[in-house]
């Protein structure tokens, strides 16, 4: 199990660091420089000025050259400092990431619980009324687009009834004005989330429900509850768990796109704005890290189907 | 297809309903100049004394923020989303099945390198790499800035960049047992070339596979435009996507709600069509499916 870890660890590690180099190259080639933007702000910049802010930052440098000095920083801890936010990078992205975490997580355990609820229960009655409605909300979050889903919920919540704010960070302290700002987005990302878990444990469920030993724990006279959760879930649980680990990447993708529309301060409205703004230290760094999430993710789920089913340990 | 996998189709009810329903929506795309002609009006042409209309005659949903006509967008809008959509999934199941019979035919490390990679880029979060992408500037690699084509062929690029994972993993599975059969054997044993094995033996046989796994992509491909658009990255006004109109509604949705209704149903009821038609596909071109059934 060690050694599985450990490979899947060195794995991670080579994808970040191809990752980041991939990234280095095209962020090149975006237009402009800081330099270009710092002239651009003032006029008294002059040529020779920018010639020596180039040589500054080693903006004259080669790409591999800069690169080069960027890798060797960033295994010492050194990711730079960000433009946009004159501060260093790594502080701005801590501050954006909690923001992203307290979106994602939630939204995670909502739509894990919503989706195996609504799965299982589809799956004990194939083809009900529950169970078509359960393949109908399946299909359209699969089919719906984040930011639509989100401007649906502002124009219902926010522009009809004026319950909730249409978007923003929380305007005053405490956790209710928090909660009222995250109500929104958190309830995208679950409905999109969600349909994924339903329909992989409706599949998972209705083969699990077929397996011999259902009918012997039945023929024992166990409940139907029993025999639902304790023989049926565990063996369905590892392709939930992979589909769930596959998922997280999509997630993260979309929470990108809910952060957008609802400008909430997370990586994903920090990514875009660091890449729209040339702040390249951040726009890398925020990449990297968002990538690192979702191997630790997937890395965190090969780990819980170990736990769960013996024979995957070797 | 056989009689049989036709009938199978005709039996997925929605997924017949979705053949129609996306037929009308590209039969009135390409129809958009005529009804723009019977309308009496474009949707290019700003009129500042027209704008946010409620639905009427002569503006059936009513205009937008620069009184341009909604309905009109929106169709003209569902030729560059619907055109995207296809040739992006078409283009990244061509690399997808060039990549899977590579990877099945020379095996060992360029399977293990091609296969590796496609694990990478499916673990990643997609779209923070596409905005790094969609914000390269073509001017640094010598292309012509701001031409339309451009930005079409680049949307295009870019979503096939990701794209061709799914495929190639189908094509490489139902290459690789292809290979395994007599028939691929004995073409192999007569001296045919690689190529020659590869097209004339494994290629047909992987078609259905392929045409699935494409069906399927195609509604995520037009998903992504519409993201990438309405993130400002994709396609530029004005020229109409339907991602990039929801963008300019959403600022303005305390004052034009329904501008940001239409086109977001119009992505759902093509996505969820195409995704329907997917479905469809594989279960008619599945041949366990009758006695699954039985």
């Amino acid at each position: 199990m060690l050694r599985l870890i450990g490979g899947r660890l060195a794995q991670a590690a080579i994808t970040l660091a191809l990752l980041s180099f991939a990234t280095f190259l095209l962020i090149g080639l975006m237009p402009g420089d800081p330099i270009d933007l710092a002239i651009a702000g003032d006029p008294r910049l002059g040529a020779e000025d920018a010639a020596r802010l180039r040589a500054l930052h080693g903006l004259d440098q080669p790409l591999l050259a800069r690169y080069w000095a960027w890798a060797t920083g960033a295994l010492q801890g050194q990711f730079g400092f960000s433009r946009l936010f004159a501060r260093p990078a790594a502080e701005v992205l801590g501050d954006a990431l909690l923001a992203s975490l307290a979106l994602l997580l939630p939204a995670t355990i909502l739509s894990a619980a919503i989706g195996v609820t609504l799965g299982i229960l589809a799956a004990r009655r194939p083809r009900s009324g529950l169970d078509y409605t359960v393949n109908f909300i399946a299909f359209a979050g699969v089919s719906l687009p984040s930011f639509w889903l989100g401007i649906l919920l502002v124009i219902l919540f926010a522009v009809t009834l004026g319950w909730l704010p249409a978007g923003g960070p929380p305007d005053a302290p405490g956790i209710v004005p928090w909660l009222r700002h995250l109500a929104l987005p958190m309830a995208t990302l679950t409905v999109l989330g969600l349909a994924s878990y339903a329909r992989q444990t409706r599949a998972a469920m209705m083969e699990a429900l077929r397996d011999p030993w259902i009918r012997t724990a039945r023929a024992k006279g166990a409940g139907e509850r029993a025999v639902v959760l304790r023989h049926a879930l565990p063996n369905a649980a590892v392709p939930i768990i992979t589909v769930a680990a596959l998922d997280f990447a999509t997630l993260v993708s979309g929470a990108l796109v809910t952060e957008a529309v609802f400008a909430w301060p997370g990586m994903g409205k920090t990514i875009y704005d660091a890449i729209l703004g040339n702040d390249y230290n951040l726009a890398l760094l925020a990449l990297l890290l968002s990538a690192a999430v979702t191997l630790a993710a997937s890395l965190a789920a090969d780990i819980a189907q170990i736990a769960i089913d013996p024979r995957v340990r070797t | 297809m056989t009689g049989r996998a036709w009938q199978r189709f005709l039996g997925h009810h929605a997924a017949v309903a979705s053949v129609f329903l996306l037929a009308l929506i590209a039969a009135s795309a390409l129809a958009a100049p005529l009804i723009a002609a019977a309308l009496g009006h474009d949707p290019f042409t700003p009129d500042l004394f027209k704008r946010f209309e409620a639905a009427s005659p002569a503006h059936p949903l009513g205009t937008d923020e620069l009184g341009r006509d909604l309905l009109l967008r929106l169709l003209y809008g569902a030729r560059v989303s619907l055109a995207v959509g296809l040739v992006a999934a078409l283009v990244s199941a061509v690399i997808g099945t060039a990549v899977g019979l590579t990877a099945a035919w020379f095996g060992g490390a360029v399977d293990a390198a091609l296969m590796r990679l496609a694990d990478g880029l499916i673990a990643l979060p997609s779209l923070p790499l596409l905005i790094v992408l969609a914000a390269v500037d073509p001017a640094r690699l010598g292309l012509p800035r701001g031409a339309m084509w451009f930005d079409l062929a680049r949307i295009v690029l870019i979503i096939a960049v990701f794209g061709w994972v799914k495929v190639a993993r189908i094509a490489r599975a139902s290459a690789l047992s292809i290979l395994r059969r007599d028939y691929a054997r004995a073409a192999v044993a007569l001296g045919a070339s690689g190529g020659r094995v590869l097209w004339r033996h494994v290629a047909p046989n992987l078609a259905a596979h392929v045409t699935v796994a494409s069906t399927q992509t195609v509604g995520a491909v037009i998903l992504l435009e519409s993201v990438l658009s309405f993130l400002g990255l994709g396609i530029q006004p004005p020229l109409p996507s339907w991602g990039n109109m929801l963008a300019s509604a959403q600022e303005l949705v305390f004052a034009a709600p329904m501008a940001a209704v239409w086109p977001g149903m119009m992505i759902f009821l093509t996505v969820v069509a195409t995704n329907f038609i997917g479905d469809g596909l594989a279960d008619a071109l599945d041949p366990r499916a009758d006695i699954v059934k039985a």
